[in-house]
């Protein structure tokens, strides 16, 4: 009963809004009824069955509305210490785009609409969402998402764009589903990198932020697209990433899961056609009673491409993590090479990880590799770091600092720093019992 | 300095040291070689403080202090360091981050002041000029993605920069073709000095053409069974590791 309650609750907000909502009213008309046909994730849900949401939907959040809520000079002082004051800065407060807030130096050639406007004009269309109860916050994104931000990337190199996704602040931004989406065109013989950062200024009240990254790589485009998330603890954070990959397109992607109560982000990679190459880095660091769950679905749909899957999870407390990796090799994809490494350490007793990865190849000549680790640190490189002076409080430190590390080491820069930064101070706060 | 007197270890209850007796003064090089599985890396872990070996008999003094009674780190501290056979790779873990805390933390322990980053940085540049070594290796992980020759050069590159009392080495030479033993062996000869001993383990003598040993030491079965200078290590060459078994079926 409690989710029909809740379906009918989305419903109202739909009806309630679509009429302001920009653009194509029908995509968004097919998507509520779908979710209205499907229902939310439950018990059942194969997709869902290591995250329980019954307490999470239970919140009877409302829709953020484009009210700011942010305290300005504390923003202004965090766009400066992501990005080099000649690098732009997008940010939006609970969804919406802030222009004053801003910084659009740097752009130059990159075409950036907030998606508001962007889906107004016709420049862009919200995706199709998919059917399925595993899909329901796909749906309720594109019913209910007005603004975020649509970057159309021309050929060239271009800088570091960062996008800075706040929640908000105060009473005002609480008790709030915010919805945000960010829809990524790269041309032809593009090179960029695109950084994000989800962050809940005020870390105690409850939110619900529901993200949908929506890219599409033409021939020969490279991206690197990183996804910081510190949410507040009482937050429940979900992203979407949905990239098709074309010929020869390279996509790198860092998933860094470090904040919200219950973080679930879902990545669907397709490749899809010859010599796409998708890199895919997570890091899951939970603490006290937080829980990460990543479900990544990486279609093979064509010959000769090539993907790497590296998973790190690093849980203290009663911290929870749940990975779970599917490859799926599709019949005709023959030169498949796919690695996929998920390697967890338990700090506490109660700590869990649930790892999952799955190939499924329905093609002959392929080279697929995985393989699933949960432990504590390596003895071998333990005694190593002892061997040469360091005691083994310092040696234990080291090693749980470098094993975080893998997943963000490529990215550097001032957004390198910003990121390890926040992962040291996230490893000093987890809890060993 | 050293001094080794008839120790006996065990590994998971089997007897693989069985009375091995050896003394290194300062300054000298000794050479211990014999055939696989006589316990030559066994005695480079004992020394060195690793977990998974019984000491069940004899002792190790380092100047006349117990070295048994110390943790791997207090060893360093007193100036030991063993070069790996196979050195780990720790992707993610800066090579000077790591090095700079371990010099440091030897530096802290005998009451020297700490090196901050420029000062480490000049020293590191030194080492590594002495061992041929690309700059590039400052900023990589610990031996992540190295060819065997890096790896060792890397333990050479980290022995050079803790400046240790006692070198143990262990198969130093192996893996590595004849322009990396060059390199390798040329860095350990610039670090020979009056009051630094050397004990290396190695299956081969080719190594020792390079560095040439003080005292060459055969190690059979657990104990050493002949000891002499650098014509042992020849004779060795010539003659294999055969004759050992057949003294040791004949005592």
């Amino acid at each position: 009963m409690a989710e029909v309650q809740t379906v009918e609750r989305f419903q109202q907000d739909y009806a309630a809004r679509k009429q302001h909502l920009p653009g194509d009213a029908q995509v968004r008309e097919r998507a509520m009824a779908q979710l209205l046909a499907d229902g939310l994730p439950n018990r059942k849900t194969e997709r869902w069955r290591y995250t329980r949401l019954n307490r999470v939907l239970k919140q009877e959040f409302a829709p953020a509305k484009p009210e700011s809520s942010l305290n300005d000079p504390a923003v202004l002082a965090l766009v400066d210490q992501v990005a080099n004051s000649d690098s732009p800065v997008l940010v939006f407060d609970q969804g919406y785009y802030r222009p004053e807030l801003s910084r659009l130096t740097g752009l130059g050639e990159v075409e950036f609409k907030p998606l508001g406007v962007a889906l107004e004009s016709g420049d862009v269309t919200l995706a199709e969402a998919t059917g399925g109860r595993d899909r329901a916050f796909d749906q309720l994104n594109t019913a209910l998402v007005a603004d975020g931000a649509w970057l159309n990337l021309p050929a060239g190199k271009h800088g570091l764009i960062t996008l800075l996704v706040l929640a908000g602040e105060g009473e005002a931004a609480a008790e709030q589903t915010q919805y945000w989406r960010l829809v990524i065109s790269a041309q032809s013989q593009s090179e960029s990198e695109i950084a994000i950062v989800y962050a809940g200024g005020d870390l105690s009240k409850a939110y619900h932020a529901n993200n949908y990254i929506d890219i599409d790589l033409a021939p020969t485009a490279q991206l690197v697209v990183s996804q910081f998330q510190q949410q507040g603890e009482e937050a429940f954070h979900v992203a979407a990433l949905r990239a098709r990959l074309q010929r020869d397109s390279v996509l790198k992607t860092h998933v860094l899961a470090l904040g919200a109560g219950i973080s679930r982000d879902d990545l669907d990679i397709i490749l899809d056609d010859k010599g796409a190459h998708a890199e895919i880095d997570v890091l899951q660091l939970t603490n006290n009673r937080q829980h990460a769950d990543l479900h990544l679905n990486l279609e093979h749909a064509a010959p000769h491409c090539t993907s790497q899957v590296n998973h790190h999870g690093l849980f203290g407390g009663h911290g929870r993590g749940v990975f779970n990796g599917r490859v799926h090799v599709h019949p005709g994809a023959d030169g498949t090479d796919s690695q996929m490494s998920s390697k967890n350490l338990l700090l506490s007793e109660a700590a869990e990880i649930d790892t999952k990865p799955e190939l499924e190849i329905y093609a002959d000549d392929v080279k697929c590799s995985h393989g699933a680790t949960v432990g504590d640190l390596n003895r071998d490189e333990l005694f190593y770091l002892r061997s040469r002076g360091l005691t083994e409080p310092q040696a234990r430190a080291l090693l749980l600092n470098a094993f975080a590390a893998a997943s963000f080491s490529s990215l550097v820069g001032l957004w390198g720093e910003f990121v390890a930064e926040g992962v040291t101070e996230k490893m000093d706060q987890l809890s060993h019992e | 300095m050293l001094k080794v007197n008839d120790l006996k270890v065990e590994v998971e209850g089997k007897s693989i040291l069985k009375g091995l007796t050896l003394n290194v003064g300062a300054g000298e090089v000794h050479a211990i070689m014999g055939p696989n599985g006589s316990g030559k890396s066994t005695l480079s872990h004992v020394l060195s403080g690793r977990e998974g070996y019984e000491v069940v008999g004899g002792s190790i003094t380092l100047d006349g202090e117990d070295l048994l009674a110390l943790s791997p780190e207090e060893r360093a501290w007193k100036g030991l360091f063993l070069g790996f056979q196979y050195p780990v790779a720790i992707p993610g873990l800066n090579s000077s981050v790591f090095m700079r805390e371990a010099v440091n933390a030897v530096r802290r322990s005998r009451g020297e002041s700490e090196y901050d980053a420029m000062d480490f940085l000049a020293i590191a540049r030194e080492k590594m000029k002495l061992l041929e070594m690309d700059e590039s290796f400052m900023t990589r992980a610990v031996n992540d993605g190295f060819s065997g020759g890096e790896k060792k050069r890397n333990e050479i590159y980290q022995m050079a920069l803790l400046e240790p009392r006692l070198a143990i080495l262990d198969e130093i030479d192996s893996g590595l073709d004849i322009d990396a033993l060059r390199i390798v062996s040329e860095g350990i000869n610039k670090l020979r000095s009056a009051d630094r001993s050397f004990i290396l383990v190695t299956h081969y003598q080719r190594l020792l053409d390079y560095v040439v040993p003080d005292y060459v030491h055969v190690l059979s079965r657990g104990v050493i069974v002949r000891s002499g200078g650098r014509e042992l290590a020849l004779e060795l060459e010539s003659s294999g590791y055969g004759w050992l078994e057949n003294e040791t079926a004949q005592a």
